[in-house]
């Protein structure tokens, strides 16, 4: 009796011993797949398009599939908007300029329209005829050089959309003269944007960040219930920040002379031209960062209101308000629109004044 | 009188009365321990690949990995060049982050970026298709970490 109940006894200790080294084994191994395998419900795209490196991060049951979407997206709009894709449909209003009609697509049709109307909003300051501008000053193929008094003269010919002519009915497009061009990356990426938001939106996708070349654009919140925390990088020196936005479904863009530049003799040429003097933009702002819902817009006016400078570019948004504004001047003071005042923290030490 | 072995014929091959702890036993539990503690071992040797922290400067182009350096308090800074269809990019290492310090692009974006030393930090070559970043143990290539209050998921530039 007594060597029965010790075998039993022997028999539960051996297979308690057993059971819990198998549950160690189980758990491990299934600890060392949930940290190290990418959740089902969390997908990541980065890749280079449109010149610049794109990343999409999303989370929600169909985020595979969701990002896959968006990458096409990307890559189907910049078959369509590369100046340098000889298939382009804006290559193909280029080579005819001077000459003929082209007939495009609805969206380049509604980006050239649109960047035609925010020209005229912003008196000039940005202009999609300004690529013979670019070519001239080296910053297409990076070569850059100074051109002379004479040569800017001749190019501020080839440069002014109202010489664009367009027909709505159609989706006609026409350049008035021979050896004008248009150049659509100020507004391709932020419409990219868009389309990227609004595909994520159909797969019904809870949480996103897209970054399209410095161009942030976010869905929802973070996994854990915080807003997502955008830094604006500091012109002056690019390991650090300006300050944070918390993105709340939104788009956030910024620009700046700090990043494509060359020097000459001590001068510094920025990429940003001028499209009324054919020179590099000689703004008192170091950079420009725009909040706002339409991608499009914000990529747009960021180079707007870099060019047209600190007081205009407080003006323009005063007599619109339907975007936020943060405007880094070269004394390293910040300016930022009201609306912004809970959604921006400062780095600290920055001196920062809210305007309305 | 019964014998009791009579009436349970042994059927384990282990030990008198099939029933108590045998050497096969003790050698199958050891077996399991050691196994489970594997991934550990693993993720160890890991982290003392990338650091204390699991801090490295790590180099990709075109998507494939060409170079991944640890970042150590002390340490000799590391030079690394790249050859991509016949030009070069160099990047530096040392105990405060790391930097492209130089490239044949003809922007020399990378290079004016300076030196990174943040997880989720990057310095990208476009024209080269090369990027380096700062991954931390635990962080997700190419992103600040998340679920954390104080740290950044993205830089508006």
């Amino acid at each position: 009796m007594i060597d029965k109940l010790g075998s039993r006894h022997s028999r539960l200790v051996r297979n308690v011993a057993l059971i819990c080294a198998f549950c160690l084994v189980a758990m491990t191994v299934a600890c060392a797949r949930e940290s190290g395998a990418p959740k089902n419900d969390r997908s990541i795209a980065e890749f280079f398009a449109m010149n610049t490196l794109m990343r999409i991060e999303v989370r929600g049951k169909e985020a595979e599939s969701a990002i896959e979407a968006g990458r096409a997206e990307i890559y189907r709009l910049e078959r369509l908007f590369s100046r340098t894709d000889p298939q382009s449909e804006v290559s193909a209003i280029n080579n005819a300029a001077g000459k003929t009609w082209t007939t495009v697509s609805d969206e380049t049709y509604f980006l050239i329209r649109t960047a035609e109307e925010i020209r005229v909003r912003t008196g000039g300051a940005f202009d999609i005829t300004v690529a013979p501008v670019m070519d001239m000053w080296g910053f297409t193929d990076g070569l850059h050089r100074i051109p002379g008094d004479r040569e800017i003269k001749d190019v501020l010919a080839l440069v002014g959309g109202d010489r664009i002519v367009l027909e709505e009915d159609g989706n006609r497009v026409m350049l008035k003269s021979a050896g004008m061009s248009l150049d659509l990356g100020g507004i391709a990426k932020g419409y990219a944007g868009d389309r990227v938001l609004s595909i994520l939106h159909d797969y019904d996708i809870e949480s996103a960040l897209i970054n399209l070349g410095g161009n942030i654009s976010t869905i929802g919140r973070r996994p854990s219930g915080s807003a997502f925390r955008i830094a604006i990088m500091d012109p002056e020196d690019r390991s650090k920040y300006l300050g944070t936005l918390a993105g709340a479904d939104n788009h956030i863009v910024t620009s700046g002379g700090y990043e494509r530049f060359f020097e000459k003799d001590g001068e510094v040429y920025i990429h940003i031209m001028d499209p009324q003097t054919a020179r590099p933009a000689e703004s008192d702002l170091l950079s420009v960062t725009v909040v706002g819902g339409k991608g499009i817009e914000c990529d747009i006016l960021s180079t707007a209101l870099f060019v047209m400078g600190k007081d205009r570019a407080i003006e323009y948004w005063s007599a619109h308000r339907n975007f936020g504004l943060v405007l880094a001047d070269s004394t390293g003071a910040l300016y930022v629109s009201e609306d912004l005042e809970k959604a921006f923290t400062p780095t600290e030490g920055k001196v920062v004044t809210f305007f309305d | 009188m019964i014998d009791e072995s009579s009436k349970s014929p042994k059927t384990n091959v282990c030990g008198a009365h099939g029933l108590k702890f045998c050497r096969a036993d003790f050698i199958l539990i050891v077996v399991l321990i050691l196994a489970g503690l594997i991934p550990f071992a693993i993720g160890g040797l890991i982290r003392s690949r990338d650091g204390a922290d699991g801090t490295a400067a790590v180099l990709t182009v075109a998507g494939t990995e060409r170079f991944r350096c640890p970042i150590r308090e002390e340490m000799e800074p590391v030079v690394y060049t790249a050859e991509i269809d016949g030009l070069e990019i160099t990047v530096s290492v040392d105990s405060s982050g790391a930097r492209i310090t130089h490239s044949d692009c003809p922007d020399q974006i990378c290079v004016r970026t300076g030196k990174i030393s943040e997880a989720g930090q990057s310095a990208v070559c476009v024209p080269l298709r090369a990027i380096l970043r700062i991954e931390t143990d635990g962080t997700p290539a190419g992103s600040a970490r998340v679920n954390e209050s104080d740290t950044i998921d993205a830089v508006a530039e």
